[in-house]
């Protein structure tokens, strides 16, 4: 009685599943996962070199729409990615189902570009400390600075964080949106005495 | 036969055990102690029966190191303890992770583990990152925490709160990406290093946004 129940049951999930993936499919195992870093459009994934999946912008997970068998090889490719990224990786990219769903995360890499600046006036006077934001940037001497680098599209501020002793330093083009290598920033300081 | 194999694991086991506590006279010692993470200021002190214990941070170029502590008190084999934090250091909160019960505590009994080892993690206090905005009319403007934050503020706002909070002792640095239409604005105070408390429009050295129509 149990097992005609049970067996009623299997035959009725497996008929739902044929028909959810319109008859095609033969697994009964989902391949699905976190992404990050994707905040646009462009990411495109694969298992075994089919069906294409797109992953939209900002999109915190995906789901292969095709299930897959039990104890089958599977491979996950990215095909293409998102125009600001650097790098996407799939993990894991390549195993074995098993008896389980499999969960594979995608990562993007947003493309970074570098921030930096020239300081003039200081003379020698020393403690001046820039700021992106969190990051901190102590700067000993006249010349060139860098800032830790930014992802692209992001904005970036750089405000003088703490004042040299005896000077006072002032910032152009401290604030902007990275689109390429930012290197206009300029730091003009000048002596307050001593 | 499965049954017999069982007895005799058992049996084998209980000769083993009572032998690791040297034939039942006297009993194992165990020392209550484990680790730290996270820990980056002092002020951590653990607690167990009645015994305190200090924890000092480890930093390494600015980060906190795992630390190992142990209470100096050992106890016997069986005796059922508790430990708690006692005190977190000011700029952060430290809980016994995983914790239990109402006072996120650990509880066993020695022995039960071949050592007592709990974790303790620290995490440095967020706080919200605002200030106070005068003379807007104007729409959009926009205000950025260096790379880390965007904001836009709507014309007539008095003041304005950051959606990421920012750890105690971080910096920050507030900008105007945007300035609103047909008005100019400036950041008075607009950076500094996060106290032990939110900034807010009232704070002392508050950021301040005042705007101008020329």
């Amino acid at each position: 009685m149990k097992n005609l129940i049970l067996r009623t049951g299997i035959a009725l999930a497996c008929a739902v599943s044929l028909a959810s993936c319109g008859g095609g499919s033969t697994g009964t195992l989902q391949i699905a996962g976190n992404v990050t870093g994707v905040t646009q459009d462009g990411l495109v994934i694969q298992n075994n070199g089919g069906s294409d999946l797109a992953i939209p912008a900002n999109a915190g997970s995906y789901v292969f729409k095709d299930l897959v068998p039990t104890d089958s090889v599977f491979n996950i490719t990215i095909k293409s990615r998102p125009l600001n990224t650097e790098e996407c990786t799939a993990s894991p990219a390549q195993g074995n189902t098993g008896l389980y769903s499999v969960r594979v995360d995608i990562a993007c890499r947003i493309t970074t570009k570098s921030l930096t600046g020239t300081v003039t006036g200081l003379n020698g006077k020393t403690g001046l400390i820039l700021a992106n934001g969190p990051n901190q940037v102590p700067v000993a001497a006249d010349g060139p600075f860098e800032m830790a680098r930014v992802s692209l599209g992001y904005p970036y501020g750089i405000n003088v964080l703490r004042q040299p002793d005896n000077a006072t330093c002032t910032v152009a083009n401290g604030v902007g949106t990275i689109a390429d290598n930012v290197s206009n920033v300029v730091v003009t300081c000048v002596g307050t005495g001593a | 036969m499965t049954l017999f194999s069982i007895r005799t694991a058992l049996a084998l086991c209980l000769a083993a055990s009572l032998a690791a506590c040297g034939g039942g006279s006297d009993k194992a010692t165990f020392v209550v102690g484990g680790s730290a993470t996270g820990l980056a200021y002092t002020g951590l002190k653990l607690k167990t029966g009645d015994q305190v214990l200090a924890v000092e941070p480890v930093l390494v170029s600015g980060t906190p190191q795992t630390v190992r502590y142990a209470f100096p008190k050992t106890i016997d084999y069986g005796t059922a303890y508790t430990l708690t934090v006692d005190a977190s250091p000011d700029k952060q909160a430290c809980d016994v992770y995983p914790g239990f019960g109402t006072n996120n505590e650990n509880r066993d009994s020695a022995g039960h583990t071949a050592t007592i080892d709990i974790a303790i993690r620290c995490q440095t206090k967020p706080y919200a990152l605002g200030g106070a905005v005068a003379g807007l009319t104007g729409t959009g403007l926009v205000l950025i925490n260096g790379s880390v934050d965007t904001l836009a503020v709507a014309a007539g706002a008095t003041t304005f709160t950051f959606t990421n909070a920012v750890l105690v002792d971080a910096a920050y640095g507030v900008s105007i990406l945007t300035q609103p239409a047909g008005q100019t604005c400036t950041v008075r105070n607009g950076t500094g290093i996060m106290p032990n408390a939110a900034m807010i429009a009232t704070s002392a050295n508050a950021v301040t946004v005042t705007c101008v129509t020329p």
